[in-house]
């Protein structure tokens, strides 16, 4: 034992100098000398200090002192164990097996973590000398020390200017020998990663709050940022190529570690454990099964060293069942097993590897290779468990652990993978869910069950329409936090998109802000969600250019256009965002032609707003491209000028496949490919012989497919609905429609004062192509005079939706017809934040 | 490991003798070597260093019994010459197992509070972690009886701890 007794003689001695004859027998004596004490307790394991915390005031003070800790941190205590994470199907909050490392039995010191109630479950990120790093949801991390339960949030980290950085790695830095405080290093991309551009930040337990670390910094390629290791002082990350990098925490600095020779044969370096035991850093190869090197790391960083070379020969001999017999026996998967730990002992002789075979945990002596088993592993449905694994040991108080182990932070999204989306239920309230599995659980106890299971309760809140969710809201504070979960919004998004109206906008003279009608598509009314918008104070009224996935692009209505102000806004929950003023170069304001929308929440909550505008003042015909990005900000360039005809109608652009489509009525139709920003032509149907330009009656979007209605007669109540292949190859006539039926039943759009060739003979316009699940139900929603219809594109039965009210302020023809259909937008339900 | 004082003083006041005098004042004599590991006795001497003849110095001990001092000074006179050779630490290690091992319960707790006020730290050390052993996998109630300590939680207080981390009273020794 190292001379950690300092000078116990001044402690005050309870029996008087002279006299013998204490009453106190010599035990009494020390358990009231607590310097004699304490040299006790300091040589117990935690565990038996946990438990002698209930011995008496005086004992817990004693342990509780932190002055105590802190001397405890410095004796290095042996693993008590291991906590594997197991692949669980059905639990959002993973659950650990626990490897008893120790030689006293105990049960593990929990199973799932539930220090703190986090309903999408926490995870364990990192074990570091006694403090595990946990995530849960909302983008929580968490630190905490399992031995005592004791736990702090972190705050969250700053992510620079409201712009996302995707998260590449959280890691924990603790060594409880130079510091009772520890630091949270998180590593994520910057905006442009594709130049390996990484952005640090530092949370200090000491200061308790994340500093941005000094600008951002180049990546080599193939750093694995989540299984950042501790050790040296440093979070050390593995690459899988010949050099990788350490973040010295003390100095904050970033440096490079090498990494072992990639053989010849290989192109990348494999590795199958890194991880720190005793204060050393190791590194196992993976380019067979076995045998291969377990490299240990020089304290200077100068290269790695051959520890040991391990066959696993006797292993397998003794468990013939790890080899996959089926596989060759040159194959990397050809034995069945992982490594969950190499663990240093302070007498290197008893150093051992935990290793993985299917069904058990044995204990591999690096030695002298024996074997024994120490753990049985339940199998887990079809799934053994998982290959990642935590060391855990005890150390003191505000702590415990430490660990090697694999990550999956991507986003936080895992909690929910773990569901088939089609689960159903039925609740005596007011949510009832139809679906096509026929399952539903009855009785009243499930329907508790369900709702006191956050999983199932978020599946059966995805089948939901969304106002239902709106409404849903306000069941109880748990609920509201469920739905307005990001994480939850992102899974919706996911779910298909459902038209629920067409907002249509009325022409009226004498009013500033544009009105809109609302025809309902649902099958349950509900009132339109707003007749003119206002979300805003926009002395020039406010109307809607385009309608995209839920959103609106809206804009100032009647003003000069520098004046105008352009809008994205969310009819469903009401939130706006007011775009950045357009660029004006040298006090000249080059014209407008048009602004679209483009966004696709099924791959990104980011929308971006292209704009064509004229690329010179003085010259007509020739265009420029800006963009606007939600997430990256202001408008910008992109690409040169180009030219266009000049009748193409950069208004009415249709946001389909990633791309932002306008037609011409004649020369070339564009489309622009808002990732890749590249400018391409879209063919179109031919023209009839004896026409010059398209007739274009219909441009549009609807799940997933472009549709395109061209109508030149001579009966305009027969035209085909024309959709786009994917690969811009051409269009194909999907429908044929003949509105025979329509025009029998409602003759009043009969214009029989004029020739029935006569383009508009027939009094209708075409507001909307609606493509359904299944395409027997897709429809055309068409407007009549007075009327809006539905008429379904597969059995031509038709049915009236909506009644339209007269314009009123002219005395008007019967059939006068008020809108078109660039004059309807979509309204689908959203939850998307602008 | 061993006090530094210890390899210093050796080699020229070996064959000197000390008397100590024991709390139950009885005499003892010792090497001037094996005195000086003891810190009152080594205070005692230099403070009366002046003094001729050693033999005539007479170091009370007040607060050690002879008959813990018979079983120290054995100890410390062979610990020394273990720790004056070149030997290997399993060899110490073997003879402070051998030394503790049967040592009872009382004995225990009387050499250790011996060692603490003379200072012979290495002993201590053995005698902490040798406790540490004997207490650690017991239960509560056998640590409260094993040092006379009053429980002085409350029922519920005492539920309360337990309930924080049922793990760590799993697996007790018999007592």
């Amino acid at each position: 034992m190292p001379s950690t007794i300092t000078t116990i003689t001044n402690s005050i001695i309870t029996f008087t100098s002279s006299s013998h004859n204490y009453q106190q027998s010599p035990s009494e004596v020390i358990a009231n000398l607590d310097d004699l004490l304490t040299e006790i307790l300091i040589r117990l394991p935690i565990k038996s200090l946990l438990k002698f915390k209930s011995v008496s005031k005086h004992w817990l003070s004693l342990i509780s002192n932190p002055f105590f800790c802190r001397r405890l941190s410095l004796i290095r205590k042996p693993i008590t164990g291991l906590f594997v994470d197991r692949v669980a199907l059905k639990v959002n909050n993973p659950e650990y097996d626990f490897i008893n490392l120790d030689s006293n039995p105990s049960s593990p010191p929990f199973r799932t973590l539930t220090f703190v109630n986090d309903s999408y479950g926490i995870q364990i990120l990192q074990s570091c000398n006694g403090l595990l790093l946990c995530s849960g949801g909302h983008g929580n991390y968490y630190i905490c020390n399992p031995s005592t339960n004791q736990y702090r949030i972190l705050p969250q980290p700053r992510v620079g200017g409201g712009v996302s950085r995707s998260i590449l790695g959280v890691n924990l830095a603790f060594d409880p020998s130079k510091s009772s405080y520890y630091k949270v290093v998180y590593v994520g991309a910057c905006d442009s990663f594709l130049d390996g551009q990484l952005h640090m930040e530092i949370y200090s337990s000491e200061t308790g709050d994340w500093r941005s670390y000094g600008g951002t910094l180049p990546a080599p390629n193939g750093i694995n940022f989540n299984t950042g290791v501790f050790w040296n002082g440093a979070i050390n990350w593995e690459s899988s190529s010949e050099t990788s990098l350490y973040f010295d925490v003390d100095q904050e600095k970033v440096k490079e570690m090498p990494m072992p020779p990639i053989p010849d044969g290989w192109d990348r370096g494999i590795y199958q454990y890194f991880g720190e035991s005793g204060g050393h850093l190791h590194l196992i190869d993976f380019y067979g099964a076995s045998p291969f090197i377990v490299y240990e790391m020089r304290t200077d960083y100068s290269g790695w060293f051959v520890k040991h070379h391990v066959d696993l020969g006797g292993v397998t001999a003794a468990f013939p069942e790890m080899i996959r017999t089926y596989r060759d026996p040159q194959d990397l998967d050809y034995y069945e097993y992982s490594i969950l730990g190499v663990v240093r002992e302070e007498n290197d002789d008893d150093s051992y590897m935990l290793l993985h075979l299917p069904n058990k945990v044995v204990h591999y002596d690096l030695k002298d290779n024996t074997l024994k088993e120490v753990l049985d592993v339940a199998s887990n449905g079809s799934q053994a468990v998982d290959a990642s694994s935590l060391q855990y040991r005890w150390l003191e108080f505000e702590r415990v652990c430490f660990s090697k182990y694999k990550l999956r932070l991507a986003s936080g999204c895992y909690i929910f993978l773990t569901m088939p989306p089609t689960k159903r239920a039925k609740r005596n309230l007011t949510i009832t869910i139809t679906s096509s599995s026929n399952h539903h659980y009855q009785a009243s106890a499930s329907v508790e069950t369900i709702i006191n299971n956050d999983d199932l309760l978020t599946e059966i809140l995805l089948c939901l329409p969304i106002k239902s969710l709106l409404k849903f809201k306000a069941v109880s504070k748990h609920w509201l936090s469920l739905i307005s979960n990001p994480i939850f919004s992102h899974r919706l998004r996911l779910v298909c998109i459902l038209i629920s109206g067409l907002f249509v906008r009325r022409f009226t003279l004498r009013v500033n802000n544009p009105e809109y009608d609302f025809i309902n598509l649902e099958s349950n009314p509900s009132r339109a969600p707003f007749k003119s918008l206002t979300f805003v104070n926009d002395s020039y009224g406010i109307k809607v250019l385009q309608s995209c996935n839920g959103l609106l692009l809206c804009s100032s209505s009647r003003a000069y256009q520098p004046r105008r102000n352009y809008y994205v806004y969310n009819p469903t929950n009401k939130q706006y965002t007011i775009l950045p003023r357009l660029h004006v170069d040298r006090g000249i304001f080059r014209s407008i032609f048009g602004v679209n929308l483009a966004f696709d929440p099924s791959k990104s909550a980011h929308y971006k707003v292209i704009c064509v505008r004229n690329c010179d003042s003085l010259r007509d015909g020739h265009y420029q491209i800006e963009i606007y990005s939600s997430k990256t900000g202001p408008w910008r360039l992109s690409g040169g000028s180009f030219t266009a005809p000049s009748v193409i109608n950069f208004r009415g652009g249709v946001f389909w496949n990633g791309a932002i489509h306008w037609v011409s009525t004649h020369g070339s139709s564009l489309y622009f490919d808002v990732d890749q920003e590249k400018l391409r032509e879209m063919p179109m149907p031919p023209i009839p012989d004896e026409w010059e330009e398209r007739r274009h009656q219909y441009f549009g979007e609807s799940r997933g497919h472009l549709h395109l209605i061209e109508i030149y007669g001579p009966c305009t109540a027969l035209f085909n609905v024309y959709e786009m292949k994917t690969d811009y190859s051409g269009w194909f006539v999907k429908y044929r429609v003949d509105l025979g039926g329509v025009t029998d039943v409602f003759p009043e759009m009969i214009r029989t004062y004029l020739d029935p060739e006569d383009l508009h003979y027939y009094g209708y316009s075409i507001l909307c192509v609606v493509r359904e699940e299944n395409d027997d139900d897709s429809y055309l929603v068409l407007h009549l005079p007075k009327k809006a219809v539905r008429y379904n594109l597969k059995d031509r039965t038709f049915k009236k939706l909506h009644d339209v009210a007269p314009a009123g302020n002219q005395a008007e023809d019967e059939s006068a017809l008020q809108f078109r259909w660039f004059d309807a937008f979509q309204y689908t339900e959203s939850l998307a934040c602008v | 490991m061993a006090s530094s004082s210890s390899s210093s003083s050796c080699s020229s006041s070996s064959e000197k003798k000390i008397t100590l005098k024991s709390s139950d004042g009885e005499a003892l004599n010792v090497e001037k070597n094996v005195a000086l590991e003891f810190e009152p006795a080594k205070g005692f001497l230099e403070d009366n260093s002046e003094e001729a003849d050693d033999e005539a110095i007479v170091v009370p001990l007040p607060n050690v019994s002879a008959a813990v001092l018979s079983e120290l000074i054995p100890y410390v006179k062979q610990r020394l010459e273990l720790s004056a050779k070149p030997v290997q630490k399993k060899l110490i290690k073997a003879f402070d197992d051998q030394f503790t091992r049967h040592l009872s319960d009382d004995k225990l707790g009387e050499l250790m509070l011996a060692a603490n006020y003379l200072g012979v730290n290495y002993l201590l050390d053995v005698l902490c972690d040798v406790t540490a052993d004997r207490i650690k996998n017991k239960s509560v109630e056998y640590v409260r009886e094993f040092l006379g300590i009053q429980n002085d939680f409350t029922p519920e207080e005492e539920a309360e701890l337990r309930a924080q981390c049922p793990w760590a009273f799993e697996g007790v020794d018999q007592d």
